[in-house]
């Protein structure tokens, strides 16, 4: 599929991160409550589901279903991991906004 | 406790909007988020909470393609169906193209068929309100006459229609100016035919609309109305503005101009004359007659009113007031109503109707005659594709093999067969373009294609090539499909379609066999219909109508008869010139006369008012007697001539009974002086009206003071020359009149001009049905021969001689041939019967036309089996086993 460019939103990223801190339990519900937890947003369902898509369409994260639970009516889970792509553009963003932070004059890091 | 659970109809309705890709993970959570809720918040809020969850779910990404899958998957299909038809047509050009041939055939002759019957079906269209609006015709009936339909009515009928029914709103009469009228205006003459006499809400009816000017019963009887192009015929482009005009007598104004009649009327008037002055000059108590039928009569009933209870009343009502006076004439009539737009097609059988009448009969004999082109042509489709269902065998096995079932297959045959349609429906279209000038010329009609390019015709026109494409694609289709996929790739029994040897049900026999029977019954018909058109032409019509020409007498010509004579006689190709009051082929009066010896009971006659020469200018035969002759000073006052038909009529055993009996007539002039005579002579029956009428009872007798025409008998040689001798005479006595003279032969040519123009058009269908099918065979046939070219050279090999092969493959052909001549005869002959049933003289239809037609047909099929059997049988059998 073509995309118009593999650029991230804001809150693609807050979701890219997120999915990344945890690891191999990243899954819908959990990753809402641990956005809210650190940023003190409440994502709706809805616009999770469609930064995750977004996410996975530019190969980002890629995604599996597993783990039928009673308390989901028998559903899985589908969970989310970062792909090699999704590391590396997070080590780019970070180095990125590092050298332009730093470019900032007033401001110190230690 | 029940484990409380989300709204259901929330559930059902996400599943079926959520793509099943991200179902299951996403109603897993909504699941796990309602149970956390159900736990903290309560049952309400969780439910509410799942449901605002789920609406912030409702977006693209989650939501279900529309069909999109579906969709793509069957265009695919088909563009590849598209491909395929191209492909097999282009493969088979013979079978494209006798495919292609039939259909557009067909098409064109319906669409021209179809803008035929539309024509005439749309007359009167413009009448509004034409469902109350009748014209009155009777059913006449006498003790010893045939029935009769006259659309002219008694006098009486209108005023007791307007005063004593509350139901009719309207009536108004018409009488029709007998013999034009010739206006002269300034210095121009124009002789004008097409004129009646007529009430104002007669033209109220009739939605006549007078746009300048005025017309109502008080305009005064020297008037007259001008249609809006015969007054700028007259004035040129001169402004209305009130005119006079000049007859021969008398000086007429022009009190108004009403807007042409419509080509689709029933009537078509060019002047209109007020009612009063008809009536001014006829004795008053001959408009109270309910014996005297003249008038064309209109009414309008009110709305809701019951038209049969009308009619039953209306009916009572003239029994009542007729009786007494109509019993001494010995015959009765019965009103009808006849709604004004069924006049144009209806009135076929009417007599002395001015209306512009076409036949039912005729438009629906034209369209069974497309229609049966149409079906011969899928016919041929049909039977193609089923021979050549073997070729495509394969196709379909491996179609079926890759998962096509059989509605596919179904889909993908009626599409091909579509495809054709339409190829064949756009050619026929450019065809139609292309001749629709010359089919304007030959119908006398004036279709442009703006008036038929409506959005309904369209839609009808494209509606018909899919009908007709899945009509004709069903039958391969199913055909076609019905193999067995591992028996067809194989090359086994039951894909291979070799014609069986003897006659058997096959349906594509059967379907030839149609084709045969349906052009074998065209060819039928459509050579009874030109043998009884020729000897309508030629039959002996009791008198001579060839060489003789008709003028209508003027003042200044009828001023002195004798000189008149003399001038114009001095030429030696005019053999005889005669004045009279009644020509063959025109209009002639219907009378009576009284025979004090045979009964107190009017005959009923035709008169004819005549001269010495008459008889011997029309060339007509004496049967008894003799014929007027100056030597008996007697004969202009009191001496009458009858025909044979009256001589029965009128009771008598021969005609040599006939003569020296007295006939009483009562003169036009003043009808209570009677003109007291003797028969002295019988003539044979001549023809005066069209061969559809039997020869009615005639009565000739001498009367100058009646005269309105004169007849001339030219000599066969150079009639150019003759005219223009005759021309110059006229133009002596009438300067300025045109001269007009109107030959008698072509003026009973134009009683069948309707029906000659249908028998041409029946044979130019008849021919292209010929065609069609004959090719149709001829592709058959070819198939059939090739797909036995081995079974051929293995007899060949074997040592079958190629005459007995040609037998062998003609013989089946010619049984199929006899067997459809034995079904399309007698059906012919019912069809031709009932048609020649409406001339009162007709042919007998017997073998001297089916005898031609059987020949025909068997050399016609001779030749084209024939041909492919000779090439087939011919073939080096050799090459032909050597082929696998």
């Amino acid at each position: 599929m073509t995309m118009k460019g593999t650029h991230l939103g804001e809150f693609e990223e807050l979701v890219l991160l997120t999915v990344g801190i945890l690891g191999t339990e990243a899954y819908g519900i959990a990753l809402k409550d641990d956005l809210q937890q650190r940023t003190g947003r409440k994502p709706s369902i809805g616009a999770l589901h469609s930064a995750l898509t977004r996410l996975e369409n530019k190969g980002f994260i890629t995604s599996e279903m597993e783990g039928a639970t009673q308390d989901r009516r028998g559903r899985r889970k589908r969970f989310y991991q970062l792909t090699a792509s999704g590391t590396s553009s997070i080590k780019e963003i970070y180095n990125q906004r590092t050298e332009m932070i730093k470019l900032i004059p007033n401001i110190a890091i230690q | 406790m029940k484990q409380p659970s989300p709204p259901s109809f929330a559930e059902r309705f996400f599943t079926s909007f959520c793509h099943a890709r991200h179902l299951e993970g996403l109603e897993g959570d909504l699941y796990e988020l309602f149970e956390r809720r159900v736990q903290n918040k309560g049952v309400w809020r969780a439910k509410f909470f799942y449901l605002l969850d789920m609406t912030t779910l409702m977006r693209s990404s989650v939501a279900k393609p529309i069909k999109r899958n579906r969709m793509t998957n069957n265009l695919g299909m088909f563009k590849n169906y598209f491909k395929t038809t191209l492909r097999m047509g282009w493969k088979r050009k013979g079978f494209s193209f006798i495919n292609l041939f039939g259909l557009t055939i067909g098409l064109t002759s319906v669409l021209f068929i179809t803008l035929f019957v539309q024509d005439e079906l749309s007359f009167d269209n413009h009448v509004t309100d034409a469902k109350q609006k009748f014209r009155i015709y009777n059913m006449v009936e006498g003790d010893d006459r045939e029935v009769q339909y006259l659309p002219i009515v008694p006098p009486t009928f209108s005023p007791s229609l307007r005063d004593d029914f509350p139901q009719v709103s309207k009536s108004g009469r018409l009488f029709f100016d007998y013999g034009g009228t010739v206006f002269n205006v300034g210095e121009q003459v124009f002789s004008e035919k097409n004129g009646v006499y007529a009430e104002p809400d007669a033209l109220d009816i009739l939605d006549i609309e007078v746009v300048e000017g005025s017309f109502s019963e008080d305009t005064e009887p020297k008037s007259v109305l001008l249609s809006r192009s015969l007054f700028r015929k007259f004035f040129e482009d001169a402004p209305y503005a009130e005119q006079t005009v000049k007859l021969t007598r008398s000086t007429l104004k022009v009190v108004g101009v009403f807007e042409d009649i419509p080509v689709q009327s029933h009537l078509n008037l060019e002047y209109i004359l007020p009612f009063q002055w008809a009536v001014q000059s006829t004795p008053p108590e001959r408009m109270q007659s309910w014996v005297w039928q003249q008038f064309y009569t209109y009414v309008e009933l009110r709305p809701e009113v019951d038209q049969q209870d009308f009619l039953a009343q209306f009916r009572t009502y003239v029994k009542d007031k007729s009786e007494a006076q109509i019993k001494p004439y010995g015959f009765w009539y019965t009103p009808y109503l006849q709604p004004i737009k069924d006049i144009h097609l209806h009135s076929s059988n009417f007599q002395w109707d001015i209306a512009k009448t076409g036949s039912f009969q005729s438009i629906l004999f034209l369209f069974i005659a497309a229609g049966i082109i149409l079906l011969i042509a899928c016919l041929n489709f049909i039977n193609l594709s089923t021979a050549q269902a073997m070729k495509r065998a394969k196709e379909v096995s491996v179609r079926k093999f890759i998962g096509a079932n059989r509605g596919q297959l179904l889909i993908q045959y009626g599409f091909e067969s579509t495809i054709y349609t339409f190829v064949a429906g756009i050619v026929s279209m450019i065809l139609f373009i292309l001749l629709l000038t010359p089919f304007n010329n030959f119908t006398g009609k004036v279709f442009t294609l703006n008036e038929l390019l409506s959005v309904s015709n369209i839609l009808l026109f494209f509606g018909s090539l899919l009908f007709l494409g899945v009509l004709s694609g069903w039958y391969p289709a199913i055909v076609l499909t019905r193999f067995n996929p591992l028996d067809a790739l194989r090359g086994g029994k039951g894909t291979k379609m070799v014609p069986t040897r003897n006659l058997s049900l096959d349906p594509r026999q059967l379907m030839v066999a149609a084709q045969y029977i349906l052009s074998i019954s065209l060819i039928s018909i459509s050579l009874i219909m030109q043998n009884q058109y020729s000897f309508l032409r030629t039959t002996d019509m009791g008198f001579n109508k060839e060489n003789l020409i008709w003028l209508p007498l003027t003042t200044a010509l009828e001023n002195d008869l004798n000189t008149t004579r003399e001038s114009f006689m001095g030429h030696s190709q005019v053999q005889d010139v005669s004045f009279c009051y009644g020509v063959p082929g025109g209009i002639v009066a219907g009378d009576g006369v009284f025979l004090p010896q045979k009964q107190e009971n009017e005959f009923s006659a035709n008169m004819f008012m005549v001269d010495y020469d008459y008889l011997k200018t029309m060339k007509i035969d004496l049967v008894a007697g003799r014929g007027f002759s100056n030597e008996f000073a007697t004969d202009p006052t009191s001496a009458f001539v009858i025909n044979e038909t009256a001589v029965a009529n009128f009771g008598f055993a021969s005609p040599e009974e006939a003569l020296g009996e007295t006939v009483h007539w009562a003169t036009w002039a003043n009808t209570d002086s009677l003109k007291k005579g003797k028969i002295i002579g019988v003539v044979n029956d001549f023809n005066f009206k069209s061969l559809h009428n039997q020869v009615s009872s005639v009565v000739l007798h001498m009367g100058e003071s009646y005269f309105q025409n004169m007849i001339i008998r030219l000599g066969k040689e150079d009639p150019l020359a003759t005219l223009e001798f005759l021309e110059d005479q006229y133009r002596k006595y009438e300067p300025t009149r045109p001269f007009e003279p109107q030959f008698v032969d072509s003026m009973f040519a134009e009683f069948y001009a309707s029906e000659n123009k249908l028998s041409k058009l029946f044979t130019l269908f008849t021919i292209l049905a010929i065609l069609t099918a004959t090719i149709g065979l001829f592709g058959l046939v070819s198939y059939s021969i090739v797909s036995r070219a081995k079974e051929i050279s293995i007899r060949k090999v074997l040592g079958a001689g190629t005459k007995k092969l040609i037998r062998l493959l003609v013989m089946r052909y010619i049984w199929l041939v006899l067997v459809c001549i034995a079904i399309a005869f007698p059906a012919s002959y019912w069809l031709a019967n009932m048609w020649l049933d409406n001339f009162a003289y007709r042919i007998d239809v017997g073998p001297e036309i089916f005898v031609p037609v059987a020949f025909a047909m068997i050399l016609l099929t001779l030749l084209t089996v024939g041909f492919q059997a000779v090439k087939g049988s011919m073939a080096n059998p050799a090459e032909r086993l050597r082929s696998e």
